[in-house]
């Protein structure tokens, strides 16, 4: 083989790990995470101050164009469903790489589930995994998340999973070479949204906020079971995996000095999830971060579980997301962030504020008429 | 013997074995050349030269044996 | 790992072996070939079943070793092939013929009479014991040359690429290019990868989704009639043929890469003119093989010379030649069926059925070409190949609805139901589209289809490989990325799918 045959052979290959690269991007799933993950990517870079991480209890909850146009804050949510608590130092690490946020904020309702039971559905851990860009902090993410099969084996025979559904295992190859997984979603190549994706940067023109004006109300004894439980002062351990989480997420912001700021969205709470927040209060206020369990005041949100959730009791419609949002939006405050309002680079912060203007009324409109009318979303 | 007469004899038994008097065979003719001369037929003219010259040909040579001029030498090489 | 060589992992262990194959020394380069060859075993399946290949290669080496020294060669061939052909036999036909007799016994109610017993099978029994075997029987027949060292020809005999599904190598074509030096050369290395990438399309891209077709009319035989069943056996014809050609591509392509030619095993077969030619273009390695070593060396044997001579006296030269070799026939077909597996589906599916096949077309030759004539067709002209084609592909199927079928009542249920009521619109309804396969995947079907029968009449005028290596660069590498990405998108690969399987593997 000559020098000229070696340099072909090479461009060759190139060529194809290049498209081959760029094809998943656009093959990869689509849908509101994905947009959520690869408008991150598409932010200016050092334009966001603050950085909210967690699972699915942050995208519905917190709109990040309402706080700009109401604070000029500029802040954008690396959420998705079901995220593992273990995701949020190598979320935090993807975001340092572009932005450098004045604050994390952690949805911390992931903390009270057991580790095991999160892996009865591994398409959760394809959420953070399989919408980062590839990299070597992303290599690194599979190797945090992805359990080995012998592991995940003897998770999911534990007796605590046992009427959970189980998926088949998907090799850790399959994870780090996602196309084995969404080659065949080859019909979404007919879609232009999806090519927008091609290096994994398409402005998200709602800054990681997702509209939701369905109805799904609780009942008057849940209602009721729900505030007793807020009430409670109890402590009971979170699972001990996660304590451990907990604290490697305390030590890695100290011995980085990052500001951080834990939050739990109120929601229809189960089991001892109250007594569980109780429980890490004091342990992350003892690292000096502040901790706000929303579901502790339930009365100064004047959150409604009868019109403000699409899907009883587990996530805010927007009618209960602009409540939330200002509850956040008083807790911000505390920070001395910076407005960014009028300054230049923040046009398409500019743009989301009116977007959600309109698009919240509509939706506003949409959920006061199915209340009246009584039209609940689907259980 | 010469080795024209053995292909002489040759030729005769490839006319007998697939019935056609139109045949001539040449050194360089092989299986391709000749449209019967496929596996079957293959050891009935491996039989029918053994019963013209009187030899025998072993399994290796009635497997390796390429064309026509292969065979006429190995019967020469038989025969002296 | 898993066996087989569309998986991830392989791809992987083949680019390392790939990569050390060609930095180690030219004159080890054959040692490299065996470490991989036997990790590859090692990892394939059941890893203490790789005492079979080796001690079977040993047998071959030590036997072959005794006859080419010893003054009785006879009595080590015989015992040579007795062991081999012995094991073979004990571990995949016993419980044939135990089925078999219980089988028949059972007719007349009677309890099963013989035990089955249940071997674990090392993979790739029937393909490397028949390519040590032929090494052995040429020794004796002394046209091979002799390898002295066991190492080495265990590098052969087990060489990896072909050790699980063929081709069956002959050792003195195939063999001694093992331990030449092999420097790296780009020809070797694109044309064996492009293979590969065919043998890829061909797998995991027509195959998987013809078999969806054929395995819901042949899992369910039956709820289906007339034209399904054709058209499932259709889809089986092609699954099972570009899913083992499909191998053999990438075995062979693999090896170009390592700068090792292999025999072809296929040659569009599906173009025979008629069954003896479909022989000669279908799993070729073995027809060739069952000629060399079973069916010439039957012919020569004393009995079957005295027995031509007395037909020949009885019925006249012509008809006593061929009632002789339609006896060695059966007795050859027998055996490629029985090669195929101990069922009975195999031996009549795979064999006798064939022996049938060839003896009607010996048979009716003269009287058709007769005919022909009297009607003045010219028994040469095209459109009468293409009707030989047509006729002979139908055969071959008949073939196929034995091989497939889950059992041998399974298959006589098919055939019935394919003439029972033969409905040719309802090919046309939405029916065809309740068969495991949607309208779009369908077209990909077709298209896929298209494309690899076009490919293969093209590739019997020269290598098309060639002819694309002759375009200029922007033409030849767009045309191997696209069939890279149509074969990446289109595959059926990976989570979601469950991985594909080499039909030939199990034999």
């Amino acid at each position: 083989m000559n020098k000229k045959e070696i340099l072909r052979l090479i461009l060759f290959n190139l060529i194809f790990i290049v498209s081959l690269t760029l094809l998943t991007y656009v093959l990869r799933t689509n849908g509101d995470i994905k947009d959520i993950f690869s408008g991150f990517y598409a932010e200016k870079d050092d334009t966001i101050d603050v950085v909210m991480i967690g699972s699915s209890p942050v995208y519905p909850f917190y709109s990040s164009p309402m706080i700009f146009d109401e604070t000029g804050i500029s802040m954008y949510p690396l959420s998705s469903n079901v995220q593992r608590p273990k995701a949020m130092i190598p979320l935090m690490e993807e975001t340092l790489k572009t932005q450098k946020p004045k604050l994390f904020v952690f949805e911390t309702r992931m903390f009270t589930f057991e580790e095991g039971r999160m892996y009865e559905n591994m398409a959760f851990a394809r959420g953070v995994t399989d919408n980062l860009k590839y990299s070597l902090n992303r290599i690194k993410t599979i190797n945090r998340l992805i359990p080995s099969k012998s592991e995940m084996e003897e998770r999911m025979s534990d007796p605590l999973n046992q009427d959970q559904p189980k998926d088949s295992y998907e090799e850790r190859y399959t994870y780090y070479f996602d196309i084995f997984k969404y080659h065949s979603n080859w019909k979404t190549l007919a879609l232009p949204s999806q090519w927008k994706d091609i290096v994994y940067e398409k402005s998200n023109p709602r800054k990681g906020f997702v509209i939701r004006d369905e109805v799904g109300p609780l009942e008057d004894d849940e209602i009721e079971d729900l505030y007793l439980k807020s009430k409670s002062e109890e402590v009971v351990p979170i699972p001990k995996e996660q304590e451990e989480r907990l604290y490697e997420l305390l030590d890695y912001l100290k011995a980085n000095s990052i500001n951080a700021l834990f939050i739990v969205s109120p929601y229809h709470m189960t089991d001892d999830q109250m007594e569980m927040f109780n429980y890490i209060k004091p342990i992350i206020e003892g690292y000096g971060f502040r901790f706000d369990n929303m579901n502790e005041e339930y009365d100064e949100l004047s959150v409604d579980f009868k019109s403000d959730y699409y899907d009883y009791g587990g996530h805010v419609n927007t009618k209960g997301a602009i409540k939330c949002t200002n509850h956040l939006i008083s807790l911000l405050k505390e920070y001395n962030l910076p407005s960014h309002k009028g300054e230049s680079g923040y046009e398409s912060f500019e743009d989301a504020a009116l977007l959600f203007r309109q698009e919240s009324k509509e939706a506003l409109e949409k959920i006061e008429y199915e209340v009246k009318n009584g039209i609940y979303a689907e259980k | 013997m010469t080795r024209e007469e053995v292909f002489n004899d040759v030729n005769e038994v490839f006319r007998d074995v697939f019935d056609d008097e139109s045949i001539v065979v040449t050194d360089a003719t092989t299986a391709d050349d000749i449209e019967d001369w496929d596996s079957l037929e293959h050891i009935n003219l491996i039989a029918g030269i053994e019963q013209q010259f009187g030899i025998k040909f072993t399994m290796g040579q009635v497997v390796t044996m390429k064309n026509v001029g292969e065979m006429v030498d190995i019967i020469l090489s038989q025969l002296s | 790992m898993g066996a087989t060589v569309t998986s991830f992992y392989f791809l992987c262990f083949l680019a390392g072996l790939l990569l050390l194959y060609y930095i180690v020394p030219k004159s080890i380069q054959w040692v490299v070939l065996m470490a991989g060859s036997i990790a590859y075993y090692l990892l394939s399946g059941n890893g203490i079943l790789i005492i079979y290949p080796l001690l079977g290669s040993f047998v071959a080496f030590f036997g072959a070793y005794m006859i080419s020294k010893d003054d009785k060669p006879k009595v080590y061939l015989f015992l040579t092939v007795a062991l081999l052909i012995g094991t073979l036999f004990v571990l995949k036909y016993v419980n044939f013929i135990s089925n078999t007799v219980n089988g028949i016994v059972g007719w007349f109610n009677v309890e099963p009479v013989l035990p089955t017993t249940s071997f674990l099978i090392p993979l790739g029994i029937s393909f490397y014991t028949f390519t040590i075997l032929g090494y052995v029987i040429d020794v004796y027949n002394k046209i091979t040359p002799v390898q002295s060292n066991y190492f080495k020809f265990l590098t052969f005999g087990m060489y990896f690429a072909p050790v699980l599904s063929g081709p069956i190598m002959k050792y003195r074509e195939d063999g001694e290019q093992f331990f030449k030096p092999h420097k790296l050369e780009y020809r070797n290395i694109t044309f064996g990868a492009q293979r590969v990438l065919w043998g890829f399309f061909k797998t995991i891209v027509v195959s998987e989704r013809t078999k969806l077709i054929a395995d819901t009319v042949y899992n369910n035989p039956t709820e289906y009639q007339g034209v399904f069943v054709f058209l499932a056996t259709f889809c089986y014809a092609f699954t099972l043929y570009s899913n083992f050609s499909g191998c053999m591509d990438i075995v062979l392509g693999i090896s170009e890469m390592f700068a090792l030619k292999l025999p072809e095993n296929f040659s569009t077969p599906f173009l025979a003119k008629n069954i003896s030619d479909y022989w000669r273009r279908w799993h070729i390695t073995l027809g060739v093989w069952m000629k060399e070593y079973v069916f010439y060396p039957l012919l020569r044997t004393g009995f079957f010379t005295s027995l031509q001579k007395k037909m020949k006296d009885r019925f006249g030269k012509k008809k006593g030649k061929q009632y002789t070799t339609f006896f060695a026939m059966f007795i050859l077909w027998f055996t490629v069926g029985v090669w195929h597996g101990g069922d009975w589906k195999y031996v009549v599916g795979s064999g006798l059925l064939h022996w049938f096949y060839i003896v009607m077309g010996e048979l009716t030759l003269e009287p058709v070409t007769k005919i022909l004539t009297k009607v003045h067709i010219d028994p040469k002209a095209r459109w009468v190949d293409a009707l030989r084609v047509i006729r002979t592909f139908l055969l071959a199927c008949l073939g196929f609805v034995f091989f497939r079928a889950n059992s041998f009542n399974d298959a006589l249920i098919l055939i019935k139901n394919a003439f029972s009521s033969f409905n040719v619109s309802r090919l046309f309804s939405v029916d065809i589209f309740n068969m495991g396969i949607d309208p779009i995947e369908f077209t990909i079907m077709l298209v896929s289809l298209a494309l690899m029968i076009f490919i293969s009449v093209m590739g019997q005028n020269g290598s098309v490989r060639d002819k694309i290596s002759k375009k200029k660069l922007p033409v030849r590498w767009i045309i191997w990325y696209a069939l890279l990405f149509y074969t990446i998108l289109l595959g059926y690969y990976g989570p979601g799918f469950s991985a594909s399987e080499f039909i030939y593997q199990g034999f």
